[in-house]
């Protein structure tokens, strides 16, 4: 009944986190500025707070880059992964990503998009052989957690699925990265996400997978009146839903990247 | 109407049982009743059920607005535990109390029919907050078609069947989201009467019965089937029976144990408090470093894996424990005649405690409300510091009216008021009586 919002994180992480951060800051001024791939403008625009920044080890991936070879990512979600609301396909942030990536890797990067809508993690889970696996990327970008929190799906299945397809995955040799919901106010009305959160965020932590927060981000952006899908006229859908992959894509090559040049 | 829940927590037979000529126990076995400190004289409430339920009620209007930062603060950042356990222990301890004592006055069957009625009251409180909730939907839908979100706004397909919709609804398997306490509490309290038998002939039979069921849900995954395919109840019945079975059995067992001078039925000892102390200690680290996220640096690896992300579907152990713990160090340190329970402070708790149902459903629907207006007016702190304010000013204001106007319904009449008006009959009938 009562429902956990235990996806904000506390405050002591982000004190740790800011000072971590002016320390890094501080000690490297000028490579930073110098680096400059993406746009100012839209590195700001974009930005989340150092709490919800992504943060983890990608071991297969760093392999990948550090032996030269090129790097295949596989984003295997549903709708938003795959673009629905986005004009098309291509606005989604997967080739989004490939595109900023490619400009931050000197070596040849690849995005294949494999989502479909509608899927329950369990469905996934079972499409991971064929559609991840086969097709011997070193990451995957697992976007889940909106089709059974709809639809009241059981909490220990999600988690099992979620578990079970790591645990796969790590012996395949594939780093995983798991994405959580989208954020709106008006869905939180009707759906009940606390609980899925909860469980992607434990079996994240328990399998050392990263956890892409997308809830969150896109709660923070919301917050600062930046992309409010909320109360928004009509015409500047499509804008912003742009922005949002530009944004989620963005986020994603800062993680990524930092998880490979480690 | 006749809502039980206020006539539930008393200590002993309520005058009722004077009027209809049987004395109460206490006194039929010698003497003038003399309380020992702790013990309530017989026919006096136990506020401390009220006080609780009231403190449930509050907890699970806050709880339910999603993104609400005071929830932060309501009772489950003290454990494992949160108000829903409160909410169903102390349901069931209330239920034990009132109805065993109307088995023995009025036998079976008759509390039996009194347990049903209150049945369905509540199957008809829920399928109003349904009708709520439907509209709330269509209202969203109407408001938020934005193709981006075409997977969440599933959760209004149920609009494109509302046929099935509404069977579904009807048979207890559809719950929309925060609406599943009440299929819980209509299912628990339907086969409360068998569980009432049972405790009649064996508290320790009915006892192992749950905890069998208990098991045997959690291990074989046992839940009842829910609307749409593949969905679960969000609260297992067969797993939180449990809990309602022991509050059950403890508020059954504390006439027969007030009569003898005890207040409690469970002995009050010092180990016993140690552990529960020490229980509630850990609880409330482990629900601190994780509601922080600071549970990955405090133990290694995985290993937090065990408690969390607890298991509220199937009532873990780990949550089921904590509320135990906590409700026994509530009871040894909080006695029945406690004047803090009457510090005017504490007033509006109570009163809230003791119109559950009411209080209950315009929780919900104030959650409801409450959201709509975060949403539609911004969710600034200041907003929501309103919403909860006026939230719980309109909760606490309407148990306040039903408190007076029950009051005033009760005051005796002039004789030549003598005879009845037809609601009165009609009340009575029902089985209403002074137990109302």
């Amino acid at each position: 009944m009562t429902h956990f919002h235990r996806s904000r994180r506390g405050p002591s992480r982000k004190a740790v986190a800011v000072l971590l951060g002016c320390l890094i800051v501080a000690s490297l001024p000028a490579a930073r500025a110098a680096e400059e791939s993406p746009p100012v403008e839209l590195a700001k625009f974009c930005a989340v707070p150092d709490d919800v920044v992504p943060n983890g080890f990608l071991k297969h991936a760093r392999e990948a880059y550090r032996a030269g070879k090129p790097l295949r990512i596989v984003a295997f979600g549903t709708s938003s992964s795959a673009g629905t609301g986005a004009a098309n396909r291509a606005e989604a942030y997967p080739a989004r990503l490939q595109a900023d990536l490619q400009e931050r890797f000197a070596i040849p990067v690849e995005v294949v998009n494999k989502s479909v809508g509608g899927q329950s993690a369990r469905q996934m889970a079972s499409r991971l052989e064929d559609d991840v696996v086969s097709l011997e990327p070193s990451l995957v970008i697992w976007q889940t957690g909106t089709v059974d929190s709809v639809g009241n799906l059981q909490l220990e299945d999600f988690g099992r699925a979620l578990s079970q397809g790591v645990e796969m995955l790590e012996k395949e040799g594939i780093d995983v990265i798991f994405m959580n919901m989208q954020y709106s106010r008006r869905i939180e009305l009707l759906v009940n996400y606390g609980p899925y959160v909860d469980m992607m965020n434990a079996v994240a932590t328990q399998s050392g997978a990263v956890l892409f927060d997308r809830l969150e981000m896109m709660r923070h952006w919301a917050g600062e009146g930046r992309l409010d899908f909320d109360n928004m006229p009509r015409a500047e859908r499509a804008s912003r839903a742009a922005k949002l992959h530009e944004c989620i894509a963005l986020q994603l090559g800062d993680m990524i990247e930092k998880a490979v040049r480690r | 109407m006749t809502i039980p829940d206020s006539s539930a927590p008393r200590s002993v037979a309520s005058p009722a049982a004077s009027a209809s000529g049987q004395p109460p126990r206490a006194v039929r076995s010698g003497g003038a009743p003399v309380p020992e400190s702790g013990v309530l004289a017989p026919g006096v409430r136990d506020l401390r059920l009220d006080f609780f339920r009231g403190l449930a009620l509050l907890c699970i209007f806050i709880d339910h607005i999603p993104g609400n930062r005071i929830a932060d603060y309501t009772i489950r950042v003290i454990g494992l535990s949160d108000a829903s356990e409160l909410f169903i222990f102390i349901s069931g301890y209330a239920a034990g109390l009132v109805y065993m004592s109307a088995i023995a006055r009025e036998g079976l069957l008759f509390s039996s029919l009194r347990v049903w009625r209150r049945v369905w009251q509540l199957y008809v409180a829920h399928l109003f907050l349904f009708v709520i909730f439907t509209a709330e939907v269509a209202w969203t839908s109407m408001k938020f078609d934005n193709p981006m979100y075409v997977e969440e706004m599933n959760i209004a397909s149920f609009l494109n069947e509302p046929h099935i919709a509404i069977l579904e609804a009807l048979l207890l398997k559809f719950k929309p989201v925060y609406m599943d306490i009440l299929p819980l509490y209509i299912v628990l309290l339907a086969f409360f009467p068998l569980a009432l038998w049972l405790i009649r002939r064996s508290r320790l039979l009915a006892l192992g019965l749950s905890v069998g069921l208990y098991a045997a849900a959690r291990y074989y995954h046992l839940n009842l089937p829910a609307y749409p395919e593949d969905a679960e109840w969000y609260f297992n019945p067969l797993a939180w029976q449990l809990l309602f079975v022991i509050g059950a059995i403890l508020g059954a067992s504390t006439r027969g144990f007030a009569n003898s001078g005890a207040e409690f039925p469970i002995p009050r000892n010092r180990w016993l408090l140690g552990a529960a102390i020490a229980y509630a200690l850990f609880g409330f680290a482990m629900q601190f470093l994780w509601e922080h996220d600071l549970i990955t640096r405090v133990f290694p690896h995985g290993s937090e894996a065990f408690i969390f992300p607890t298991d509220k579907t199937n009532l873990s152990g780990w949550r089921l424990s904590n509320l135990l713990a906590l409700a026994y160090i509530t009871a040894y340190f909080l006695r029945a005649d406690s004047p803090m329970l009457r510090w005017r402070a504490f007033h509006p708790l109570i009163i809230c405690g003791q119109h559950s149902l009411h209080i209950f459903c315009l929780g919900v629907f104030l959650s409801f409300a409450g959201l709509i207006v975060l949403v539609e007016l911004g969710d600034s702190l200041a907003y929501q510091l309103l919403v909860n304010g006026t939230g719980i000013a309109i909760m606490i204001g309407a148990a306040a009216l039903l408190a007076w106007y029950r009051a005033k319904e009760r005051m005796p009449r002039k004789p030549s008021d003598a005879p009845a008006r037809p609601a009165d009959i009609a009340s009575t009938a029902l089985g209403g009586g002074s137990a109302e």
